[in-house]
């Protein structure tokens, strides 16, 4: 399953990075574009809210789409 | 309310910052947070007993940050440990070399009995353990690193090292087990290249990280063009205030040769004001009443009174810094040569040690033959001249740039250079000399116009009076003092000399005091249409010449724009000037495009553009208003007597300050680039000899297996001709 998280003050290579280590370490799959601010999240509905509360925890204001 | 100043560590960005200030303020009790990237300090103003360190603690390093407080030790930062690592590593691999090497080489090499390979094999191989581990512990890095993206299947240069060295410790150390049965294993340790590949690597990594600390110092040294002190108005009385209290509204003095603290309008006095370092614009600008100053510029001649219109993050100097913040943030890692190379290399190796331990198996079915058979390809291909063969022909390339003046500060830039598909040139200060002067007198009689003008201008210390001056010196021409002098701020200036009334000004000058030009109306609007200023004298109230003032090419330039274009790259000219005067410049150099009234916010952005149409693309600029689009582009090159804000932001700089350097800086890392290529080529070239042997192809045709003593030869040989081939590159000639 797929679902996306709208990351508005995702803006840097820099923002990337921390997200995508944060999730990795969760083994959770992700595709994060920087273009669209979108994490996409593949994985079951429990995974894509561990993926939402950690992009919040890193201070980010997540969305979900 | 309790106040206290914490100490952050692990921002990167103004994104880095935000994401600090965010999860701060989320806690219960928390006031005001303010995060300052460059001093990477917080002030938190919060209630004691709701919330305590313990809770900014946990949520800051659960965003991925550190956390003390200010006043503890400053921790140390990884760049400042790594030297001493490195020197240990360098240390333990030298006697590791002299030990292991130098006796295969010389038998009589003085040694200690107790590790003489002939005496004491298993001595021997202890002392290279003992010798080897430590470097393995310091390069650890390079085994998670290495490991993971293997794993992850992007395996990179790391992984080569981490498989490489992995393969070659385990097979020296079983070989080690064994050595009490046959001592002759003694020639099949590879200790030894475990711990120089390790330190090698460390070393290219170590020079990485050095240049990439500097970029940060770009933002600190913007963020000292304001002054930290104003002269803050209150009523009649000036008193000195830290120029962070200042608000909006309130109104500054800026005495002469100070620099403006705030955006702001001028409400009282008039002085020229040079804004050059922001806006690149040449000339300095008369500030009167009503018009609108930028902090960080320079107050030349007059005092004013300033209101102050902006403070913080919204003047224009904040704005520049949060530009060549983002920019530098949003660079991404350029793929280096030798990573992408791993990435083939890696999967290629690993499927050929396990197809030919397979084959074997299956053919002899013997499987310990096998396992020595996997981990000899293994062994075999381990980097050594892989790993010297960027290195050595980045530093050698630095080396020669450096001795002609074109200062390279990291290897990526020196590999990245030869792409350039466009090279864009800030006008001002670049191309130009920056400083206006004399390009046409017009009168019937020019000795004399420009005499009395010279003597004129000898009273005044304007840009264009300094143009005039210094052409009547290049001319040799003398020139006597006026007996009086009027300065019209802005316009001109009016003296009387030997008896007459001289007038040297602006059009407008001339219109408001009624003075006909009319019979030049005509050599005016050309000199107009080709940018340049114009300056009308009068004697007597009546016109006699016109003296026409522009920015000059510096040498060398129209060359450098036709080698650039016949080494197949574009040339644009970037330039915040108006129209006319751009395109007389572009027209003069050839440029290939010419943008002209460029904002200084907006050239970053123009080169991104610039990006998306045409590929890699290298700015050469000198200003600070010329940082972000420096760190934007794919390589920022700064003029040497640029701002060093502008050096700061870019990749190369022009040392000898000649612009005909940049297509040399391109020819240089096209040099570079191709000894890479050949280095990599001959390190290869020891791989595609020797995995086959490893892999048992000569030994199934009745020939040698491995023979460590071909191995060693081949391995210093591919070594050699890297460096050797690295070292032919300091003889060519840019």
């Amino acid at each position: 399953m797929e679902r996306k998280i709208l990351v508005p003050d995702m803006h840097c290579e820099n923002c990337v990075r921390r997200i995508k280590e944060a999730l990795s370490e969760l083994k959770i799959e992700a595709k994060i574009d920087l273009d669209s601010k979108t994490v996409t999240v593949l994985g079951c509905e429990n995974c894509f809210e561990t993926a939402f509360n950690e992009i919040y925890d890193l201070g980010f204001t997540p969305n979900k789409m | 309310m309790k106040n206290e100043v914490y100490k952050i560590s692990g921002m990167h960005c103004a994104a880095c910052s935000a994401a600090v200030d965010r999860v701060m303020k989320r806690l219960e009790g928390v006031d005001q947070c303010e995060v300052n990237l460059i001093t990477e300090k917080m002030t938190v103003s919060y209630d004691p007993k709701k919330v305590s360190f313990e809770d900014f603690k946990r949520v800051i390093e659960k965003a991925g940050f550190g956390i003390s407080k200010a006043d503890s030790e400053k921790p140390v930062s990884k760049a400042e440990k790594k030297p001493i690592s490195l020197i240990i590593a360098g240390a333990l691999s030298a006697i590791l070399l002299y030990v292991s090497m130098g006796q295969m080489f010389y038998s009589n090499l003085p040694v200690f009995p107790f590790m003489s390979m002939n005496q004491n094999p298993i001595g021997f191989a202890i002392t290279q353990i003992v010798l080897t581990v430590p470097v393995m512990f310091i390069g650890k890095r390079f085994f998670i690193v290495g490991f993971s993206s293997l794993f992850k299947g992007t395996p990179n240069m790391d992984s080569l090292v981490a498989v490489g060295s992995t393969a070659s410790f385990i097979y020296s150390l079983v070989t080690t087990f064994g050595l009490k049965a046959n001592p002759h294993g003694v020639h099949n340790l590879y200790f030894e290249s475990v711990a120089v590949v390790i330190t090698l690597v460390m070393l290219g990594k170590y020079f990485e990280q050095k240049s990439k600390e500097k970029t940060t110092d770009a933002i600190k040294k913007l963020m000292a063009l304001t002054p930290d002190i104003s002269h803050l108005c209150k009523g009649e009385e000036v008193v000195d205030a830290p120029t962070s209290k200042i608000k909006v509204g309130d109104t500054v003095l800026v005495k002469p040769g100070e620099k403006i603290p705030l955006d702001g309008k001028v409400i009282r006095g008039e002085s020229s004001v040079d804004e050059s370092m922001l806006t690149g614009e040449s000339m300095p600008i008369i500030k009167v009443k009503g018009d609108n100053v930028t902090g960080g510029s320079l107050n030349i001649n007059g005092a004013v009174y300033v209101e102050v219109t902006k403070v913080g993050k919204d003047t224009t100097l904040s704005k520049i810094i949060a530009f060549v913040e983002n920019a530098q943030a949003k660079k991404a890692p350029i793929s280096k040569v030798a990573d992408k190379v791993a990435g083939v290399f890696v999967p290629t190796v690993m499927a050929i040690a396990v197809l030919s331990a397979l084959i074997w198996l299956i053919f002899t079915k013997d499987l310990s033959f096998a396992v020595r058979i996997f981990t000899s390809v293994l062994v075999i291909a381990c980097p050594c001249a892989l790993g010297l063969a960027t290195p050595t022909a980045v530093m050698v390339g630095t080396g020669l740039g450096a001795a002609n003046g074109i200062l390279i500060k990291n290897g990526e830039a020196l590999e990245l250079t030869h792409k350039v598909k466009v090279a864009v040139f800030d006008k001002t200060g670049t191309v130009t000399a920056g400083k206006p002067s004399v390009t046409d007198v017009i009168s019937d009689d020019k000795i004399r116009l420009i005499c009395l003008a010279a003597a004129c201008e000898s009273v005044s210390d304007h840009p264009i009076a300094s143009a005039i001056l210094s052409y009547v010196k290049d001319n040799n021409i003398s020139i006597k003092a006026p007996s009086s002098a009027e300065n019209i701020p802005g316009k001109g200036i009016k003296c009387e000399f030997e008896g007459q009334e001289i007038m040297v000004g602006s059009l407008q000058l001339f219109e408001e005091c009624q003075v006909d030009f009319s019979m030049f109306s005509g050599e005016i609007s050309t000199l107009l249409g080709s940018g340049k200023t114009v300056m009308l004298v009068a004697e007597n109230k009546i016109a006699i010449g016109v003296i026409a003032v522009a920015d000059s090419l510096k040498d060398g330039v129209v060359a450098t724009f036709e080698r650039l274009k016949g080494m197949g790259v574009k040339t644009v000219l970037l330039s915040g000037d108006n129209k006319a005067a751009a395109e007389h410049i572009g027209s003069l150099i050839k440029a290939d495009l010419v943008y002209s009234s460029v904002l200084p916010n907006e050239k970053a952005k123009k080169i991104a553009e610039l990006k998306e149409k045409f590929g890699t693309i290298l700015m050469v600029g000198d200003g600070i208003n010329d940082a972000p689009a420096l760190a934007t582009a794919d390589v920022g090159c700064a003029v040497g007597s640029g701002s060093d804000i502008a050096i700061e932001s870019s990749d190369i700089v022009l040392i000898k300050n000649k612009i005909d350097d940049i297509p040399k800086a391109i020819k240089l890392s096209r040099l570079t680039l191709r000894t890479i290529k050949q280095n990599l080529f001959w390190a290869f070239c020891y791989n595609v000899i020797c995995i086959p042997i490893a892999a048992g192809v000569l030994f199934a045709f009745g020939g040698p297996m491995l023979s460590p003593m071909i191995a060693g030869l081949a391995m210093s040989f591919s070594s050699v001709c890297v460096v050797s081939n690295a070292l032919k590159l300091r003889f060519k000639k840019l």
